[in-house]
């Protein structure tokens, strides 16, 4: 939990807020290392990266304040520019990065940034549906908060864009149980919702999304906190689950399920997608050994680090993959993201036993 | 022969490595039925040599599977099993069939069991489920013209992929026999095959097998082992020089994927050859992706932002065994108009 100190610090320099958790597959986050290696900086410049970064120890947290600029791929695009703090405490696998620039700021400079900073140890906490309403509901508990959706915004199953098809007006807020029987009624994830967290004496607007960014007045920082140290710890148990599962010398192999709860597969088209969704993944390079009739067999490498695994759709229900010589938590766990949102969301990830 | 054109030479190659992956399917459909039936018979290995038991020119014969089945009174018999992956035209069936022949003969060097080994054996030879009805229209034409006789018990057993209610909601492995009778000699593995054996390939039991099933004692095509060491293996392995000699790959490679496939009838394991990765690391100079710092050690090119792997090295071994083919046929012609007008 973020020290008493730090959030001082981070309150007097933020208005709105808008908010991402990282997490380490294995122990504490060393800022202090990515952001001294030479290598790094080299490369981060060559992806039209220039930052300056300054630290503050602030009791048990420490908050790295980054000024940072991304030149666009095109000259006719203006530079994103802006800062952000980095807050890292001591004991946490996980830690929060936070900007009261805007979301695009966040989504396409911040984000990119430290991914590439801290990647293969470092991933993004990402969400899928269900978790991100066991994480409302969990937070509303906490705070003794009813949920209130204003907006919300879902994502067709198999790549289709995100549609704000669930749509309401400010004025007439609804239950967030109701939000999720229309989506499962139109056949959507829900992506994104616009909360209001109304409790006896004060309440919280809030807007998150599956992709883990949160966004929020400054005012609330103390009761976000809350809901940052809940998103923490389930990417804290996703990294316990996809981490030490590269190939051992005389052990058996170890693969990763994700169960999608319908025979998807029955319908070749969709394996088809699944296909076609795996070959679009970004950094990556793919062999198919055999795709697609009656199942796709397939290696895919993560090109950052090397990671490579097996994959394999398994029945008609779900997708077997089997991590290789080498394959980090966060190679996995950046896939099995990318295909929760561009693919189709599982209902379960689990180690085949 | 007609040209090729490089699209169908690519195309070739990337079936040719289908083809390998569906034999080890096979091979570990029947393993996974023996494994659990044991009291019908053992799956021994694949790609285990039997020899000749009287002098032959030819000394051993080499099936891609053998089994070995429990007989009524108690005995063992072998079953040699050549796997066909796929088959076009009656000549090359003819040819095939005559080729099975070779199995024709008293066949030493079973696995011992219980103090047992076979004392015979039937021949099978098992073709993909789209071939089969050829296969079975080409062999009885060539049994009734007599231009083809076995002395043992001959059999097809052809195999594919189905999906049908009947065997449940998913695709399954089905094996069965479409010629031939082993009926006296063990009838309940008869009746199996006569009716067909599924085999639930999409289990999670029989997918943790073919996770580590990447070969057979059977050498793959280069391309497959190729593509297999470029994704799994080399970039893996190398340290920040990025080189890496035969023998450390070779090495790396063992200690990390083994296979009941590449078990012998002892059940020793099978290492995968340095002779396979020697080649494939070959072909990856000649193609541009490692360069040769010396006779067995490698430099792995990292810089190189491939998508597709698969494609890239089917088509660029391709590209260069055209050209090889090219510079063949040229100096083939050049000697030929050199010894004509000579």
């Amino acid at each position: 939990m973020l020290s008493t100190e730090a959030r001082l610090v981070l309150a007097s320099n933020l208005k709105k807020v808008q908010a991402t958790i990282f997490s380490q597959s294995d122990g504490q986050p060393d800022l202090d290392q990515y952001l001294a290696k030479e290598d790094k900086k080299k490369y981060l410049r060559s992806l039209g990266f220039n930052f300056g970064s300054a630290k503050q120890i602030c009791g048990t947290t420490t908050i790295y304040t980054i000024n940072l600029t991304k030149k666009p791929k095109q000259k006719s695009f203006e530079p994103k520019r802006g800062r952000f703090f980095i807050a890292v405490t001591e004991g946490d696998s996980f830690f929060y990065v936070l900007t009261d620039s805007n979301l695009v700021f966040l989504k396409h400079a911040v984000i990119p940034f430290i991914t590439y900073l801290t990647y293969p140890n470092i991933t993004r906490a990402t969400l899928t549906s269900l978790e991100l309403q066991n994480v409302i509901q969990n937070f509303s508990a906490t705070l003794n908060a009813g949920v209130f959706v204003n907006k919300s915004s879902g994502k067709g199953m198999f790549g289709k864009k995100p549609q704000t098809i669930i749509k309401f007006e400010k004025n007439n807020p609804v239950s967030l149980n109701s939000v999720y029987k229309q989506a499962v009624n139109q056949d959507l994830w829900v992506h994104w919702l616009s909360l209001l967290m109304r409790g006896k004496n004060d309440s919280m607007k809030v807007n998150i999304s599956r992709d883990g960014t949160i966004s929020f007045p400054k005012e609330s920082l103390g009761k976000a906190l809350i809901l940052f140290e809940i998103i923490g710890k389930i990417a804290e148990s996703q990294n316990v689950l996809l981490k030490d599962k590269e190939i051992k010398p005389e052990q058996e192999m170890k693969s990763i399920i994700l169960r999608y709860g319908e025979e998807i597969f029955s319908e070749k088209k969709h394996l088809l997608q699944l296909l076609d969704t795996i070959k679009k993944y970004k950094d990556s390079s793919y062999s198919i050994i055999h795709s697609g009739n009656p199942h796709i067999y397939m290696y895919l490498q993560d090109t950052v680090d090397k990671s490579s695994f097996s994959i394999r759709n398994l029945r008609q229900d779900s997708i077997l993959i089997t991590p290789q010589i080498r394959c980090g938590a966060s190679a996995l766990s950046r896939f099995i993201s990318y295909l929760n949102e561009d693919f189709r969301e599982a209902i379960e990830t689990n180690v085949c036993d | 022969m007609p040209k090729m054109s490089l699209s169908e030479a690519v195309s070739i190659k990337a079936k040719e490595m289908d083809r390998y992956h569906q034999q080890i399917l096979l091979c570990l459909g029947l393993l996974f039925f023996f494994e659990k039936n044991k009291s019908l018979g053992m799956f021994v290995g694949a790609e285990i040599d039997l020899k000749y038991a009287l002098n032959s020119v030819q000394k051993c014969v080499r099936p891609d599977v053998i089994i070995q089945a429990w007989k009524k009174d108690g005995k063992l018999f072998g079953i040699p099993i050549e796997i066909k992956l796929s088959v076009d035209y009656d000549i090359e069936i003819k040819k095939e069939l005559n080729e099975m022949k070779r199995y024709d003969n008293q066949l030493s060097g079973w696995k011992e069991f219980e103090g047992l080994t076979p004392d015979d054996h039937v021949i099978v030879y098992a073709p993909n489920g789209l071939d089969s009805g050829k296969v079975k229209r080409v062999l009885e034409q060539e049994l009734k013209s007599g231009n083809i006789k076995f002395n043992r018990e001959f059999c097809i057993w052809e195999w594919q992929t189905v999906t049908s209610q009947k065997y449940g909601k998913g695709d399954v492995l089905l094996i069965k026999q479409i010629f031939g009778d082993l009926h006296g000699m063990c009838d309940s593995l008869n009746k199996q095959l006569t009716d067909g054996i599924p085999i639930d390939y999409e289990s999670e039991e029989f997918a943790k097998k073919r996770e580590g099933a990447v070969f057979t004692r059977k050498k793959p095509p280069k391309e497959y082992m190729m593509v297999w060491l470029w994704t799994n293996v080399l970039q893996q392995s190398v340290d920040s020089s990025s080189n890496i000699t035969l023998d450390e790959l070779t090495k790396k490679v063992n200690q990390f994927y083994k296979s009941e496939l590449m078990n012998n009838n002892d059940g020793q394991s099978f290492f995968i050859k340095k002779d396979w990765i020697r080649e494939a690391m070959d072909w990856f100079c000649k193609i541009k992706l490692c360069k040769e710092s010396s006779e067995t050690c490698y430099n792995i090119v990292m810089n190189k932002k491939i998508r597709n792997i698969s494609k890239f090295i089917c088509t660029q071994v391709a590209k260069k065994e055209k050209l090889r083919k090219i510079n063949t046929d040229t100096n083939q012609m050049a000697l030929e108009t050199f010894t004509q007008g000579s």
